[in-house]
């Protein structure tokens, strides 16, 4: 019996987190955006990777 | 959920052309986010940490290889570092009235669904202060397992734990939260 209380007190437990996991999980897309324009920037400036040496 | 041969060829793209690291950034940057979110509790400072994790993502292409981990899992790593590394520096520091005003109105939960009551939205508010209350690695598994979903076995590869680990660990984090709010 306690068993299954404990069961069920966790399992309310562990749907409770869910719920505030989901409330939680709010978009910003313009952050997003603003990130992305960022990120675009420093890859466009940053140097090409080294490719294999040619020699003359 | 993209499969891993798809995400591999994503990231020797992004390793030949750091202009390719877009596309992992559109697949990953929610998840990432409201990772952050989770943890940093305040807008401001989970962007300016999720900036910080794509940035020094970008800046490591080069280095990362898939001997050990995946790329979501090297992300979080990355982020729980970033996360990790600014409680260090600003643990010690004096929080201003301002400040936990404004950390206070951040952490305001948005309404949930449509049909939750008042007694649900009270709950979940105090449920969200326990979980703050629990040490950092607790409150990374808490949020990797029951607010991004994750399972054991990503848990374990993000975390550099085992599954069984995880498990036990989990276990101990519940057995807490529910201790702090007498359920």
């Amino acid at each position: 019996m306690d068993l299954l209380n404990e069961k069920n007190k966790n399992q309310l437990l562990i749907n409770d987190l869910r719920k505030l996991g989901r409330a939680l999980n709010r978009g910003n897309d313009d952050f997003k955006l603003a990130l992305a324009l960022k990120l675009k920037q420093q890859a466009l400036a940053k140097p090409e990777p080294k490719s294999k040496k040619s020699f003359p | 959920m993209t499969d891993l041969s798809q995400e591999r060829e994503l990231v020797i793209n992004a390793q030949k052309n750091p202009a390719a690291f877009n596309k992992l950034y559109q697949l990953y940057f929610d998840k990432i986010y409201h990772f952050i979110l989770a943890r940093a509790g305040q807008v401001e400072l989970a962007e300016d940490i999720t900036s910080q994790t794509f940035v020094n993502a970008l800046e490591n292409m080069a280095k990362f290889r898939w001997r050990n981990v995946s790329f979501g899992a090297w992300l979080y790593r990355i982020a729980i570092n970033n996360l990790n590394s600014y409680y260090r520096k600003h643990n010690r520091l004096v929080v201003t009235e301002e400040e936990t005003l404004i950390s206070l109105a951040d952490q305001q939960l948005p309404p949930l669904e449509p049909y939750a009551d008042f007694d649900e939205q009270i709950r979940i508010t105090e449920l969200k202060k326990a979980v703050d209350q629990l040490p950092d690695f607790e409150k990374n598994l808490v949020a990797l397992r029951y607010f991004q979903e994750k399972s054991y076995e990503e848990i374990a590869e993000i975390l550099n734990l085992s599954v069984n680990a995880v498990g036990v660990k989990l276990h101990r984090a519940l057995k807490k939260v529910r201790k702090i709010i007498n359920l």
